[in-house]
């Protein structure tokens, strides 16, 4: 194993840039701040932990999201169901903010449920953590045109369940 | 009519409200680090992170009101503890007279009774105890200084003899030994593993007065951590132990106002007598001991303001602030400060690195590496971790970089958003009423509102598409790098370079070879016509049915 100090500092330098986007996607994957906080303290350590088996630099990205969504999945998944955005606030209306805004925000979060695992992750990973396309592809693998499908087919299907009419179709 | 999917994710957006500073990620590594496995993940804020240079002890904590220390031997230090517990430990004290002619029992007694009703202290003075002198093998008294033995102060005298002998004793444990000659106590204990020299120095501790009590922190058989709680019975604060190793200890005590510093020490370069630190008369008012803040700082307090001294009794900061934070929360090495309300920081050379002129100022790195956000008169800015404003407080919010575009974030003035990049540059003029993200409609462009218009700009901060549009459709919706917008009713195309390829003038155009191959059907006033690809109206729209 390389030295514990070189190590940490090449961590925290492939850290530094996704720590925003990973707080982000884990606090709208549980609706909770505080328990985004404390995945992203395990999700920290444990990819800390394993970074020697990281192949290259440029996978950091899906490696640290990887072992995120692993952890929801171990953590909530205890009901033999898939991660459900909701599953680890015991209270939805934690929310913190205004009413309105609130009650948009369950409508899209009640709208995502029904969407595919990997549309909904894309959606969170590029409208919510605000990462690129590029970034996305590193996470969920396959090819970068795979990505920009599962945003357009999940963006269309939210616009259905929303009752958000697609504006191309508004104007005909 | 504009309530479409963005608002959605823009009210998801902003009501997400976690807010973890990078330094937490950074010590949590750091401790793992360190102890080579993952760290207990549930010690929120209070964990201490303790620096790696140093020798000895790193952190104290002190609660200075209640006499409680903690004091943590960090995981940095387990070679250290690990030293101290596999050797056998031997601690030896002495005791001795202020003179030969005038026994230190005796002074420091009527010393104790003085002060106790003094300041209204009921408990009887502590006593020494009294037994048998047997054992040589300790350093001959005339080896201490005269220096030393002139001091005055019965409390220094008595710290002062405290002594560690640099040669193992095979004395019997715990054994408390008097010369039959009178004047000189030896007490020496002989132990063997880390908890038990810990009680032994309880035990001496309280000898003198000082009620200690230790509680050790084990991983695996070496001492990690040790927590130790003082009390003094007169008016006195032990202001700092450090330096727990099998070398030495080291006091640092206030007594009505003076400061007094040992090192008891089994140093063989003075024949295992202590080790004077300084003996500076310190009349300042302490409110913390050395090693809270920093090392070798202790916190003053004069005329209701703050500043620090080191252990020469210098004034390293001028005590003129309101409030000093704890050193190393906002940026490694720097405390943040206020005077009258308004925050700056100090750094640990002691020098005003931002002078208090800032409502509020965020932890560095939270919104960009390296810089922190400042409020001033409800206007934002930044501030870079040289102390140099990089963005002037001018905007009434900015947005965390990276959000929309990496290297940029979204400023705010007056209802309007904009761009500024990294570098501290404005390069999207806040005049937009509402900015989504990149990407979303065309890759490396963003879209703008201005009154309801809809333009775009690109990733350089170009006005692509000026916003003249009432509605834009995604790209590639229609044709390859073709986007459709609406404009007073009517629509049109513009392509991928933000050119208007086909005039807004069509009441309705309809999906590419849906009704023919190659080309969309259009339709103005209800004559229908066609257009192809390039935009050219290959059927004029005239016929009213084709």
């Amino acid at each position: 194993m390389s030295n514990p100090k070189e190590k940490q500092a090449r961590f925290l330098a492939l850290y530094n840039p996704v720590h925003v986007p990973l707080l982000r996607y884990c606090e709208a994957l549980c609706r909770h701040s505080e328990t985004a906080k404390e995945l992203v303290s395990e999700v920290v350590l444990e990819a800390f932990e394993n970074l020697d088996k990281l192949r290259s630099e440029a996978a950091f990205a899906g490696f640290l999201f990887g072992i995120a969504k692993n952890k929801m999945r171990r953590k909530y998944r205890i009901y033999g169901r898939e991660i459900s955005l909701d599953s680890c606030t015991e209270d939805p209306s934690d929310i913190a903010a205004g009413p309105e805004i609130k009650a948009e925000v369950s409508l899209l979060y009640d709208a995502l449920e029904n969407l595919p695992e990997k549309q909904r992750e894309a959606l969170i990973l590029f409208e919510v953590s605000g990462l690129s396309l590029k970034e996305i592809n590193d996470i969920q693998g396959g090819s970068l045109s795979g990505v920009k499908l599962r945003l357009k087919r999940g963006r269309t299907k939210l616009k259905q369940l929303l009752g958000v009419a697609e504006p191309a179709q508004k104007l005909s | 009519m504009e309530a479409n999917l963005n608002n959605y994710f823009d009210a998801l957006r902003s009501s997400l409200t976690a807010e973890m500073p990078i330094a937490e990620v950074q010590s949590l590594v750091a401790q793992a680090a360190a102890s080579g496995s993952a760290p207990n993940t549930n010690t929120g804020g209070n964990g201490l992170s303790l620096g790696s240079g140093a020798m000895m002890t790193v952190a104290v904590v002190a609660i200075a009101a209640s006499g409680a220390f903690y004091w943590l031997l960090g995981s940095s230090q387990v070679e250290q503890a690990i030293v101290v517990q596999k050797e056998e430990v031997h601690v030896q004290y002495i005791e001795q007279p202020v003179t030969a002619s005038k026994p230190l029992v005796a002074t420091s007694e009527k010393s104790i009774a003085s002060e106790s009703s003094e300041f209204g202290y009921n408990e009887p003075a502590y006593q020494h105890k009294n037994a048998a002198f047997e054992e040589g093998g300790i350093a001959p008294i005339d080896t201490i200084p005269d220096s030393v033995q002139n001091q005055k102060n019965p409390l220094v005298q008595e710290l002062r003899q405290l002594v560690r002998h640099p040669k193992p004793l095979t004395v019997i444990k715990g054994e408390v030994s008097e010369p039959s000659g009178g004047g000189i106590k030896l007490i020496t204990v002989h132990s063997t593993d880390a908890q038990s020299r810990l009680d032994s120095i309880e035990n001496e501790l309280k000898k003198l007065g000082i009620k200690a009590h230790f509680k050790p922190t084990y991983q695996g058989n070496s001492i990690v951590a040790l927590r130790a709680s003082l009390k003094r019975k007169r008016n006195i604060r032990v202001l700092k132990i450090s330096g727990f190793s099998e070398m030495f200890i080291r006091l640092r005590f206030k007594e009505n106002g003076r400061l007094e510093d040992f090192q008891l020490s089994s140093n063989c370069d003075n024949n295992g007598v202590f080790e004077e630190l300084s003996d500076t008369d310190c009349s300042k008012n302490f409110v913390s001991g050395f090693g809270v803040f920093l090392e070798d700082w202790a916190l003053i307090e004069e005329n209701g303001l703050f500043g620090f001294v080191n252990w020469q009794c210098e004034e390293v900061v001028v005590p003129k602030y309101d409030k000093i934070k704890s050193f190393s929360i906002y940026r490694e090495g720097w405390a943040m400060v206020e005077l009258r309300g308004l925050q700056g920081f100090i750094n640990d050379s002691g020098e005003e690195v931002i002078a208090p002129k800032y409502d509020n100022i965020s932890t560095f790195d939270n919104y960009r590496v390296g810089w922190a956000k400042v409020e001033l008169g409800g206007l934002q800015g930044f501030i870079n971790d040289s102390g140099e404003e990089v963005i002037a407080p001018k905007y009434d919010n900015i947005s965390t970089f990276d959000n929309y575009r990496v290297g940029w974030a979204v400023v705010e003035l007056n209802g309007l958003q904009g761009f500024i990049d990294d570098h501290g540059g404005e390069v999207v003029k806040p005049q937009y009423d509402h900015i989504s993200t990149f990407d979303n409609y065309r890759v490396g462009w963003a879209k703008v509102m201005i009154d309801g218009k809809v333009g775009f700009i690109s990733d350089r901060g170009i006005e692509v598409v000026a916003p003249k549009y009432d509605n834009v459709s995604h790209f590639d919706d229609y044709r390859e790098g073709w986007a459709r917008v609406l404009v007073d009713g009517k629509l049109g195309f513009i392509d991928d370079r933000g050119r208007e390829i086909v005039n807004p003038k069509y009441d309705h155009i309809s999906q590419f070879d849906v009704h023919a191959e190659g080309l969309a059907r259009v339709t103005i006033n209800g004559k229908q016509g066609f257009i192809d690809r390039q935009g050219k109206e290959v059927v004029k729209p005239g016929l009213s049915n084709f």
